[in-house]
């Protein structure tokens, strides 16, 4: 036994009861603060917020350290602790179930408050950030009452366990279970701060432009965590699943899906807000919509309600999750219906030759795009609970959604870097699209020398090179004048970004249209020829502990040997099969051992898949990241914290 | 709760102008814009500014006549747009409800894993009594993908061979050959597998009454040591089977 157990309990209870008191003291103190303007209760909000980001943390600790030395006092860690998972495992088992993920969650949020008082606490006494530190602190209410009431960690469990089954073999199997969960909560989560915002805005009335710079790289760095997690569960998917795809549209992974689609247009339109001052209530909608829709997916992902790859299915939280939605729902359109009239915009579309007009029309895509999906999703659920009738939407209806949006969204990107603000002029767009239009004409002449066929593919690596063309152009001219500085900022940084997406369709298309699979039964020093490759299955391997057992079968793939492998949780009983996965610039060969495996027999059966261009996702999603970090930069614009209604130097004013 | 007076408003939205302005000079001194879009923003701006600007200086917070009123949504463009929205979702409703499909056990709400022949075949498995339609539909796809499968043969031509016990004349003879060809390639595909024996046995004693052919593959698939559940099926007819030979 590693030392002091059972304490745990009591005191993570503590920490999450004295959490809950200074959220809601500070939830008091910014309302009364900002409403009397009482500069000595406002000083107050940065304590509470400390208070509240100290205690989620030490309840964050107790649970690891509950986990740690298996305190099985604890019903939580009854359910996924065991004294045989490995250390990594075990640390990370604090959020591979229900109450420790919102435990987890509820830690990110409470620094993202903590993070927002200091930086702001020089303008405490404005209203805009005191309601958003108010809408902040409301959030953590809800969240510190989930933790103490339907998702709490600490909850006693039966008395005289003495070991427990683990995490989900799933959640042991590769060890991007430490990374992909709480960088996707960092983005969800993230949401919350230009939502705090958004609210301040629609109370105080100031729904002018000013609200977006102080959100701007909060926005940003949200859908970059979102982007990256995302891009993170992929590549999980892939190494550990062995079905050999990136993507499933599963319920769960739709619930990430959706409100990075809803966060990718917002951080489109903003720049039409803030440069044009239109799309107002549109912006404001958007941001609401991400984050209601965050709550939207941890409802389906933590109630219980469906049936996924990786959906926590247990827990009465569903009706806590589902009013706490409609509670954001209505009160944000209440406000934004309130503020109606502020929120005219003083300008129209010119022409919807322009940026904006490709702006908007990004923004229609993803608006429906989501929308689709997130019916393609609930519908399941909304029939099953009024008809009783269990129901699938597959995969075929929301690829035949994709491709076209997927295409036009290419599209738009070949030609809304060269278009400018207010109105294009033909003869500007010929210049400007033309070497653009060659490299797209290009990447189609090489997809078809190489033997790509298809309208669909083919036509994603024209607008895949053009689109690359339009943005690689626009890096051209940027450093041309400034060097590797131009990279930085975020009209170039979102260059960067766009170069990581068109990397990932192409890479989607070609892997989707020209994946070829074969199940093979292999006989020991019996070469097989297959899709040009040879197999060889030279052996097994079978490693055997108080955790698991793991049947390897080795196979010589064109004489470098791999091992796939079936390993079966003895505690859980699951058979899991872990793919091996040989990896080129061109193309992946993919290959799982089907059960049951019978070492006796000299056979294994091995299901191969070969997939295209797989591995330009991974480098496309490690684009993406890069590219969002740059845009964070300020570039040359002014520090987006600066408040706008700052005194305008003399020399500068006009 | 009060809003902001609509003079700290326009103040606000000024200064908001002005610094946009400054920060426009700044981009384009760093080449992060270019000409035609540096002019047309400052120019919009410009315009905005002076508007506010105008509207402040004279202290009169009504609108001046010269500055644009703000545009107003008229019902007609309203109306057209909540049709263009309601149809947009009645489209997407009627889409997604004719591409929904029954849900089969352990099988998640939307999209879904590709599932391998071994995953495929337990969830045939599971559904051989429940729905035998629905695991014949799968036995049908393990084929295809892999045409010399041996369960997926055996166990379709038994669940054929059950569904056409209720059929007469022609069909039923056709129903029965294609069974019978199933179970001997099951059997060819894989010496080895007692099932296919077993069934052979079954389909030719109890279904098509012919005990001589019956006997040898029953004979086998005891020998083969067969699964419990379908060597239940064999020892009910065993008995049966060497009574009918002695007659």
């Amino acid at each position: 036994m590693l030392g002091v157990t059972g304490v745990a309990g009591p005191l993570g209870r503590a920490a999450l009861l004295v959490g809950l008191v200074g959220a809601v003291f500070g939830l008091v103190s910014a309302v009364t603060g900002t409403r009397q303007s009482d500069p000595k209760v406002l000083r107050l909000v940065p304590r509470f917020a400390w208070l509240t980001g100290i205690a989620s943390l030490g309840a964050f600790v107790c649970m690891e350290w509950a986990m740690i030395t298996r305190d099985f006092s604890l019903a939580y860690v009854q359910k996924v602790g065991s004294w045989s998972t490995p250390a990594l495992y075990n640390f990370t088992a604090v959020w591979s179930a229900l109450e420790g993920s919102i435990l987890l969650w509820l830690m990110v949020l409470t620094f993202l408050t903590v993070g927002i008082a200091v930086k702001y606490r020089a303008k405490l006494d404005d209203p805009m950030v005191g309601w958003a530190l108010a809408t902040m602190f409301f959030v953590g209410v809800f969240f510190f009452v989930l933790t103490l009431g339907p998702a709490n960690p600490f909850a006693a469990g039966p008395a005289g366990v003495l070991d427990g089954p683990g995490p989900n073999p799933l959640l042991q199997n590769h060890v991007l279970v430490v990374f992909h969960p709480p960088i996707l909560y960092l983005g969800y989560v993230g949401f919350t701060v230009p939502f705090a915002f958004a609210i301040g805005a629609l109370v105080t009335g100031r729904v002018g432009e000013g609200w977006l710079l102080e959100t701007r790289r909060w926005a940003l760095m949200s859908w970059g965590f979102l982007t990256f997690g995302i891009i993170l569960g992929s590549w999980w998917s892939y190494e550990v699943l062995g079905w050999g795809g990136v993507w499933a549209w599963d319920p769960v992974e739709n619930a990430s899906f959706i409100p990075w689609l809803t966060g990718t247009a917002y951080i489109h339109s903003v720049l039409v807000q803030e440069r044009r001052g239109m799309l107002r209530v549109w912006n404001l909608s958007l941001l609401v919509s991400t984050f209601s829709l965050t709550i939207l997916g941890t409802f389906l992902t933590r109630s219980g309600v469906l049936n996924s790859v990786h959906a926590f299915s247990d827990g009465q939280i569903g009706p806590f999750l589902l009013t706490f939605f409609a509670v954001i729902v209505l009160a944000s359109v209440v406000l934004i219906g309130w503020r109606g009239d502020l929120l005219r915009s003083p300008g129209t579309i010119d022409s919807p030759l322009s940026r904006e007009g490709a702006f908007l029309a990004n923004n229609v895509l993803f608006g429906v795009f989501a929308f689709v999906v997130l019916l393609g999703t609930v519908f399941p659920l909304i029939v099953e609970a009024l008809q009783d009738r269990q129901l699938v939407v597959g995969e075929p209806f929301f690829d035949r959604l994709g491709v076209p949006v997927g295409l036009t969204l290419l599209f738009l990107m070949c030609v809304a870097p060269v278009l400018p603000w207010r109105k294009a002029s033909g003869e500007l767009l010929s210049q400007r699209l033309f070497w653009p239009a060659w490299g797209g004409t290009l990447a189609l002449l090489v997809s078809v020398v190489v033997g790509a066929t298809g309208i669909a593919p083919l036509l994603t690596f024209f607008l895949g090179g053009f689109a690359g063309g339009a943005a690689l152009r626009q890096l051209a001219l940027a450093t041309r004048r400034q060097g590797l500085r131009g990279l930085v900022g975020r009209a170039n940084g979102g260059m960067v970004v766009h170069i990581g997406v068109i990397l990932i369709a192409v890479a989607l298309a070609a892997s989707n249209s020209f994946t070829r699979s074969q199940e093979l039964t292999l006989k020991l020093d019996t070469p097989i020829e297959w899709g040009g490759h040879t197999f060889e299955l030279v052996g097994f391997s079978r490693e055997e502990d108080d955790r698991q057992t793991r049947i390897s079968a080795r196979v010589e793939v064109d004489g470098t040997e791999r091992a796939p492998a079936v390993t079966k949780y003895l505690k859980m009983g699951n058979n899991i099969g872990t793919p091996s996965v040989l990896t080129t610039l061109t193309k992946d060969i993919y290959v799982t051992l089907e059960p049951p495996v019978k070492m006796d027999s000299g056979t294994a059966k091995i299901k191969v898949f070969v997939k295209p261009m797989i591995v330009w996702i991974w480098v496309g999603g490690a684009m993406m990241a890069v590219g969002t970090v740059l845009a964070m930069f300020p570039g040359r614009r002014r520090k987006p914290t600066d408040p706008v209604s700052a005194p305008v130097p003399e020399a500068a004013a006009p | 709760m009060e809003g902001p007076t609509e003079r700290e408003m326009l103040e606000e939205q000024l200064d908001f102008l002005l610094d946009s302005l400054r920060d426009l000079e700044r981009e384009r001194e760093a080449g992060d814009i270019d000409d035609d879009d540096y002019r047309s923003l400052r120019d919009d701006y410009v315009s905005r500014a002076a508007a506010i600007s105008h509207q402040l200086r004279g202290d009169e917070i009504d609108r001046p006549d010269d500055t644009p009123p703000l545009p107003r949504r008229t019902w007609p463009r309203r109306i057209v747009a909540v049709l263009v929205v309601l149809s947009l979702a009645a489209g997407s409703g009627a889409w997604v409800a004719s591409s929904a499909g029954q849900r089969l056990p352990g099988q998640s709400s939307s999209g879904g894993i590709e599932e391998s022949t071994a995953t495929r075949l337990s969830t045939a498995r599971q559904l051989n009594f429940s729905d035998p339609t629905k695991a014949i539909e799968i036995y049908n796809e393990v084929l295809k993908v892999e045409p010399d499968n041996a369960e997926a043969l055996t166990y379709r031509a038994w669940l054929i061979a059950l569904t056409a016990r209720e059929a007469t004349g022609n069909l039923r003879d056709v129903a029965y050959a294609t069974v019978l060809a199933d179970l001997a390639r099951a059997r060819g595909v894989d010496p080895g597998y007692p099932d296919a024996a077993c069934f052979l046995g079954i389909v030719h004693f109890r279904f098509l009454g012919d005990a001589r052919s019956a006997k040898p593959e029953i004979d086998e698939c005891k020998a083969m040591n067969p699964p419990a559940e379908v060597e239940s099926f064999v020892d009910a007819i065993s008995a049966e089977l060497d009574k009918a030979l002695a007659d």
